[in-house]
């Protein structure tokens, strides 16, 4: 061991560490939990604090090197009650999403501001170029700096609220493009909001209210899975498998037990086989169950072999390296396409997974659905004057890279029930699933989800659960498993590649006439969410555009690969870039503007979404149906009017322009795609909510919904507040934990708003009715339902009024006492899409075939957004998403399945300091089955930069490029191909 | 995390020498790279941040740059200097403050733009023996404690890149600054070690290696384009 003293926060603070403890461990150790892992390499920046005065990643400084050093971190701001100016910017901004990276952002901040007072958007970006945030895209916290700034040097400054925009267009007709308007002028992170007459004004939904959140996150108090200590716990330490596909002959642990400090050792010699699925889906999940919690056979590099309990982090990692394994080595298979052929290798060959479809040939799933006679109108469109245009597409395999990696904790409770405080999206899924593995009943379980440091579908998974439940009821003790980085990429989850093939049919008008896609999913070694990933694919290709023929066909496929499994967007960004890349080139062969084009065929106001109901886990037969659900709100045309003006889409055509004189190598385009995505799952999301009034006149709102940092918690809220006639202050949100919460399926499909939030909505009116007949009865009025509630008061039809305070008290502890609560829980038959418009704009370098991203800017009809500024949020962390799908993600793999680029940088996210201009409007529709108008927000924004950037290149440079990522050498070789073939 | 078996701090530069004479001792500067690495095991650690290796002084247009001096300070020092602009995009701001030029140099790595940068200026590595290597010598056979690195400071340069995203670890880069006896350029992501280079005939005789971000062909493609670009700024 070795004595350090730092200076801490002002406080001289002694230790003694071993020489490997990392200065983010001995912070931690310190209690200052604001200091979060990311990686070991220190380039997430979630560690990041002051070292001697400068921004500094503690996961790469030994904590001996910062002996004698002074170390600040965001704790050293939290001297009173109160926020720091630079906190209380971040919060007003929106600039917190999940929040894990939090402290790091505003010790920037503190230092940066301190050397310059005003400081430029460019040195602002270049400090939080070293903090990665796949939320935000880094807009906000860019504005919530300035603001800062500003409030330091001593000026006031305006409220954070969106900008009100007029609509350009009437009753949802197209508008010409002017290309003389020019777009408002308003800061990047200012949400842009077109309002709709049929929406009312109300208190607090619709508000850019502050999150709920917001306070423990500024201060970085201690609120996510790893910031709990607990005496005597163990560390676990994954044994991954380096081989794609091996058969374990032998598992010999002797040595690993013989090491001082391992407490157990688990692997498929003594561990239960117990088949299961790990989706986090409803009950039952979908077949195959194609996996146990250790099996005697790896199906890819990073493959659960072994896991170990030790006392240390460090003792758990020697051990898994003294396992000794023996392996059959078998052949491996990672394109989709060769996994179907003749003869390849079997990857499930075990007799005990059932319902795969066909195991020879390892197609885990075949899926069809249809309306009508696709392959006729194929086979007489010669005779009918139509165009048949058939196009294949290829995407590829990218991580969801949550900067918190996953993390649970287990531990027997004093009443040895088994609680795990764990990284999830679906927490009463994870119980239900976790029970079966461990032997126990689900009512002896306690899943508690945190604060969660993002998911974006990676947690839809019950992933490591069963690890840390097998351990804690092994030992006896609390158990602590969290992955590395490289674990992150190579044995969590990812999106799914996929090989599809649009057929389309369109007659001599422009019109669609049939409509096919054909995908080959790649899920991997295991099915998890193949199936409802690939449907979704399916719907999602087949929805925005009408055709009175459609089919889609699917073939699931297991190879090698690391598992894929949910990422926001679910098989849609997948399907809208190869649909919207078809569309656009069907347009330029027949002469067609491609707005004008995609406008013949897009879905309006009132038509049908006629495949919808024959695809999903609760999906319908092929039978046709009497009824077909009908688009009832779409607010598309507006969206397409503000960002073509917001682009400058006029520019598309002018040559000057696109050439520019004075950078001869230099070609500019811009790129549009339409995007249209769905609102939760019906007849199978449901979240449930209870709210109970205090003494005080405030309520205690318990939901199962998840939020993961999209600021659901606030919008629940908001909704639940606006019921109840109080201030958003007044409802204390609860959520995700088993023992506490009504249920809710989880955080997926984009449902947390509109499911959850109509159940909040239903609660909420539950209580709200209840109060009415108190203040009737306080009041002396006859009919409580002419009763209204307003700003923490009931107020009679005369103008009399009683506190909410008042109503509490009488309820609780005067007369006829009651405990006033509303519960209730909602699951929905609609499934309304969401519409909008991506635009972007590019800069290729004909020399290199370098494309930079110069702008994005995204309209979206996601009905009435609760919160403009958390509904902003997502849209441009979605973006974000989107353009490293697009433009720079990519998992790259050896000839042996093992990848190359398991950490960031190689695997490249982009930085804060090369972040393309953005722009979010937000065009407000009235949807009715919603809670208070909403729809969906959180997916879409992942739906239309993919097409819209390969709808840029074509302007730009003429090639049209069917594969993703746009990397330069892609883009290059097209560019080359092309003048080679000029020139034939 | 590695392993680390034991830690020092030495307070002389004799005192350094002497404890990386010992087996299993290696020089940790930053740390930005070897803490970074959580295959490495059983190592002693020997902290420079005390030898006093962390100025920078200047002489006509040379400066001489101690080891632990950091990237952030090199790019605060020379904002307008080729140095500068490579030390800016050589780490994010958390690592560029705790990377030092001596770890950079000791690094090697095929792709850092800090280290094109000094050999396009012409740049010597000193030693603990007093020793003084050309950059290009130092990087084929790396030997002994770095204490300084010498360079030639200029105004005349220019640098292209070509990444995946704008502050991508380009894919190839070429820095270039005009000396006396003419242009000299320095190449990443062609070789194990940025190359140097003085004309474009010998750019072209490059053999790239390939990767996922880049094939060799490309890379060789990217490199001629890029050094025609370099020599065309500097000319």
């Amino acid at each position: 061991m070795i004595p350090i003293t730092i200076t801490l926060n002002g406080r001289v603070v002694t230790g003694q560490i071993e020489p490997h403890d990392t200065l983010r461990t001995f912070l931690r150790s310190q209690g200052m939990f604001s200091v979060h892992y990311g990686s070991d390499s220190g380039e997430t920046g979630a560690a990041a604090v002051l070292f001697d005065g400068r921004l500094a990643s503690s996961d790469v400084i030994l904590a001996a090197q910062a002996n004698g050093h002074t170390i600040t971190t965001v704790e050293s701001l939290n001297t009173s009650p109160e926020l720091h100016p630079i906190q209380a910017a971040f919060v007003a901004t929106g600039a917190f999403q999940s929040g894990y990276s939090a402290g790091a952002m505003v010790l920037g901040a503190l230092a940066l501001l301190e050397e310059h007072p005003s400081p430029t958007d460019e040195q602002i970006r270049d400090m939080l170029s070293g903090i990665l945030d796949r939320e935000t895209a880094y807009v906000k916290p860019v504005e919530a700096i300035h603001r800062a700034a500003a409030v330091l040097r001593g000026e006031q400054t305006a409220p954070f609220t969106p900008v009100i925009l007029p609509s350009l267009t009437q009753q949802g007709e197209p508008v010409e493009h002017d290309p003389s308007d020019n777009p408002p002028s308003a800061p990047a992170a200012v949400p842009r909001l077109i309002p709709s007459k049929d929406v009312p004004e109300m208190a607090v939904v619709g508000k850019p209210e502050i999150k709920v959140d917001a306070v423990r996150l500024a201060k970085g108090n201690p609120a996510f899975t790893d910031d709990i200590e607990l005496r005597n716990m163990l560390y676990a330490k994954v044994l991954r498998s380096p081989h794609a596909h091996a058969r374990i002959l032998d598992i010999d642990d002797a040595a690993a037990r013989q090491l001082p400090g391992v407490h157990e050792v688990l692997h498929y010699k003594n561990t239960p086989r117990i088949k299961y699925a790990s989706g986090g889906q409803s009950w039952p999940n979908p077949h195959p169950h194609d996996q146990v919690s250790f099996d005697d056979k790896v199906r890819h590099v990073g493959d659960r072999v072994a896991v170990v309990a030790a006392e240390t982090p460090e003792i758990a990692a020697h051990a898994c390296s003294l396992i000794d394994v023996s392996y059959e080595l078998l052949p491996a298979i990672f394109d989709e396409r060769d996994s179907m052929a003749d003869g390849a290798v079997v990857i499930h060959d075990e007799p005990d997974t059932l319902e795969i479809h066909n195991r020879d040939r390892n197609i885990v799933h075949h899926i069809t659905a249809r309306r009508n006679d696709p392959d006729e109108a194929v086979k007489r469109a010669h005779d009918n004057g139509h165009h048949v245009f058939t196009q294949t597409f290829r995407v590829h395999q990218v991580q969801q890279c949550p900067i918190e990696p996953h993390i649970s904790i287990a531990w027997l409770d004093e009443d040895e029930r088994l609680v795990i405080r764990t990284a999830t999206q679906v927490p009463f899924h994870a119980r239900r699933m976790v029970a079966p593995l461990l032997d126990r009943d689900i009512k002896d379980i306690r899943v508690v989800k945190p604060r969660i440091g993002g998911g974006f579908g990676a947690k839809q998974e019950m992933l490591i659960e069963d690890i840390v439940g097998h351990l804690a009821q092994a030992t006896r003790r609390p158990v602590r498993l969290e992955l590395d980085r490289s674990e992150e990429f190579i044995g969590s989850r990812t999106r799914h590649p996929q090989t599809l093939t649009f057929t389309t049919v369109v007659d001599s008008d422009g019109k669609l006439v049939s409509q096919d896609l054909y995908i080959i999913g790649n899920t991997g070694p295991y099915g998890t969410h193949g199936y409802t990933v690939q449907t979704v694919a399916g719907l999602r290709g087949l929805t925005q555009y009408n055709a009175p023929n459609k089919r889609f066909r699917c073939d699931v496929v297991y190879t090698n690969i690391p598992v894929p499994g949910a990422y926001r967007g679910y098989g849609a960004p997948q399907a809208e870039f190869a649909l919207e890349a078809h569309m656009d080139d069907i347009a330029a062969q027949l002469g067609y503007d491609s707005i004008e084009f995609k406008r013949k065929n897009w879905l309006r106001l009132g038509d049908e979404l006629n495949i919808a109901p024959h695809l999903g886990e609760r999906a319908a037969s092929d039978e046709e149906l009497d009824e077909y659900p009908r688009v009832l709100s779409t607010g598309l045309e507006e969206c397409v009017a503000q960002a073509l003006r917001e682009i400058g889409w006029h520019r598309r055509d002018d040559p000057e322009w696109r050439q520019p004189a004075d950078r001869p190598n230099i070609r500019r385009g811009l790129g549009f795609a339409y995007c249209m995505h769905g609102t939760a799952i019906p007849f199978l999301d449901m979240g449930g909510c209870s709210i109970k009034l205090n003494d005080d006149g405030s309520f205690n709102m318990l939901v199962g919904a998840t939020d993961l940092g999209t600021g659901a918690d606030t919008v629940l809220g908001q909704i639940a507040a606006e019921v109840l006639g109080v201030h958003l202050d007044d409802i204390k949100v609860y959520s995700s934990d088993t023992d506490m919460t009504p249920f809710d399926t989880g955080a997926y499909a984009s449902s947390t708003t509109y499911i959850s939030g109509t159940a909040a909505l239903r609660a909420a009116e539950v209580a709200r009715e209840r109060i009415k007949e108190r203040a009737a009865m306080l009041l002396g009025v006859e009919q409580p339902c002419s009763i209204e509630l307003r700003d923490r008061r009931a107020y009679a039809p005369d103008g009399r009024s009683v506190s909410m305070e008042d109503i509490a008290l009488d309820s609780l502890h005067t007369q006829e006492q009651e405990q006033i609560m509303g519960t209730a829980s909602y699951v929905s038959p609609e499934c309304p899409p969401p519409f909008a418009a991506q635009v972007i704009e590019i800069e290729v370098d004909v020399d290199t075939g370098q494309v930079t991203i110069m702008k994005m800017a995204m309209a979206v009809d996601c009905g009435v957004a609760i919160n403009p500024v958390t509904a902003s949020g997502q849209v441009e962390g979605g973006m974000l998403q989107a353009l490293g799908y697009a433009h720079c993600e990519e998992y790259a793999f050896d000839e042996n399945g093992k990848m190359l680029n398991d950490s960031f940088g190689p695997y490249h996210i982009y930085r804060a300091d090369e972040m393309p201009e953005t722009a979010v409007y937000l065009v407000q529709t009235m949807e009715d089955s919603g809670p208070f108008g909403a729809k969906a927000v959180a997916e879409i924004p992942k739906d239309g930069v993919a097409p819209a950037l390969r709808h840029a290149i074509q302007n730009a440079v003429g090639v049209s490029i069917n594969e993703l990522p746009f990397t330069p050498e892609r883009v290059w070789r097209a560019m080359n191909s092309a003048v080679n073939q000029s020139q034939q | 995390m590695p392993l680390l078996a034991g830690y020092h701090r030495p307070e002389t530069l004799d005192e350094a020498v002497a404890l990386l004479s010992q087996p299993q001792h290696i020089p940790l500067a930053g740390g930005t790279v070897i803490n970074a690495d959580r295959h490495r095991s059983g190592y002693v650690g020997v902290d420079l941040q005390s030898l006093g290796l962390n100025n920078i002084q200047f002489e006509g247009s040379s400066a001489s740059i101690g080891a632990m001096v950091r990237v952030a300070d090199i790019e605060h020092t020379f904002p307008h200097d080729l140095l500068g602009v490579a030390a800016r995009r050589e780490l994010p701001s958390t690592l560029r403050t705790i990377g030092t030029i001596g770890g950079a140099v000791a690094a090697a790595g095929q792709e850092s733009l800090l280290l094109a940068a000094l050999l396009a200026s012409s740049a010597t590595v000193t030693t603990a023996d007093g020793k003084s290597t050309p950059l290009d010598e130092f990087l084929r056979s790396p030997s002994g404690l770095i204490t300084t690195v010498e360079l030639h400071t200029s105004t005349d340069w220019a640098f292209e890149h070509t990444g995946r995203t704008p502050m991508d670890t380009p894919i190839v880069a070429v820095a270039g600054r005009r000396s006396s006896s003419g242009p000299i350029l320095a190449i990443t992501g062609v070789s194990s070690v940025p190359e140097l280079a003085r004309s474009l005939d010998e750019v072209e005789q490059l053999i790239p290696f390939s990767d996922f971000r880049g094939s060799s062909e490309y890379r060789h493609h990217l490199a001629v384009k890029l050094s025609q670009r370099v020599l065309g700024a500097l000319s």
